[in-house]
């Protein structure tokens, strides 16, 4: 795990007014690593824009120079939305540059500042507290992490996918 | 965040957590225990939060202070008319955002003044994945077992099981001395 920070210079409103799609998780995409009993007690799901232009978000290639091949996203976790512990895979973008979960590694940008109820753990890490602009890097591959909404307000983050040229 | 009290501390591990595990625990019972919180915004905010307020008590066994808790009076002796709940929190179990209202101590122990109660929350075991607690806008997180936090009244927490493990913790209510 790295982490880090980058200056807040985006529009945290309009990342608010996006079109968010809802996306639950799909089959071949993460490997739960919680127990499928449990999972009903959570409510798993979350939304997503994709198709989003880097033209029009100039300070993700300006910050992140050290990966390339990038592919983003930008979630939305609503109060009470969870996403279990579990690693995820990535097989469309592994098809499509011709290479290995092993080589990918994610970033997820935190889009504004920490609010009450916003949990992320990674690699038995517990993450609160945290400022608009601070960072957190993984290897794809065999990460474990869980994400949770337990407050009142929306969750927004940036989720980062390329392969490191730095190593 | 408001300026409220907030502590922390460890106490030596002295208990036998398999000890804990086998009490009498029951479910929590919204009819007569959601009086005792009061959740942050509107009740319906909160259902679509968390559709349920689920985990586990053990309410009002320790009044004689059996030896497995003994502990308790040796290392919180700045607390006065302590009382003990044992709280079990199963994965995807939540606790909203949420204050506490202390109208069953209150009573209990003729309490006039709310502001003297202090509330203190200790972990019986090691910090396990997906275990969390939040105390006024702070998150609590990889603690070890018998680390405790403590807030007086009335600050908003929250605590959450989003792991595969059971979280076992004592809350303890007292009035500072």
């Amino acid at each position: 795990m790295i982490r880090g920070h980058i200056p807040c210079t985006w529009d945290q409103q309009k990342i608010k007014t996006l079109d968010y799609t809802p996306y639950g998780y799909t089959p071949g995409c993460r490997v739960n690593l919680t127990d499928p009993a449990d999972l009903d007690r959570y409510i798993v799901s979350f939304s997503l824009v994709r198709d989003l232009d880097f033209d029009d978000y100039p300070w993700i290639n300006e910050n992140f120079t050290w990966l390339k091949n990038k592919h983003f996203q930008i979630n939305l976790f609503k109060p009470g939305e969870v996403g279990p512990l579990h690693t995820d895979v990535y097989p469309y973008y592994t098809s499509l540059y011709q290479c290995e979960d092993s080589d990918l590694f994610r970033v997820i940008v935190f889009l504004e500042d920490w609010k009450n109820g916003h949990y992320f753990e990674l690699e038995n890490t517990g993450i609160t507290n945290y400022a608009a602009g601070d960072w957190v890097g993984w290897d794809l591959l065999n990460t474990p992490h869980l994400v949770a909404n337990l407050g009142t307000e929306n969750r927004y983050t940036l989720q980062l996918t390329g392969v490191r040229t730095d190593v | 965040m408001s300026n409220f009290k907030v502590m922390q501390g460890h106490i030596p591990l002295s208990w036998d957590l398999n000890f804990i595990e086998s009490l009498g625990w029951k479910k929590f019972n919204y009819d007569t225990d959601l009086h005792n919180a009061r959740w942050q915004g509107d009740s319906d905010q909160y259902s679509k939060i968390i559709p349920d307020v689920k985990f586990s008590v053990v309410y009002d066994i320790f009044e004689d202070y059996p030896k497995e808790f003994e502990f308790v009076n040796k290392h919180f002796q700045w607390l006065n008319n302590k009382h003990l709940v044992l709280f079990k929190f199963s994965p995807g179990e939540s606790s909203g955002l949420h204050t506490d209202r202390y109208a069953y101590y209150s009573n209990k122990y003729g309490i006039q003044n709310d502001h003297d109660i202090f509330r203190i929350i200790v972990f019986l075991g090691e910090w396990k994945s997906g275990h969390y607690l939040e105390v006024n806008g702070k998150g609590f997180t990889n603690w070890s077992a018998g680390d405790w936090v403590g807030w007086d009244l009335p600050t908003p927490h929250l605590a959450a099981n989003l792991g595969t493990e059971e979280r076992y913790t004592l809350q303890i209510t007292g009035t500072l001395f």
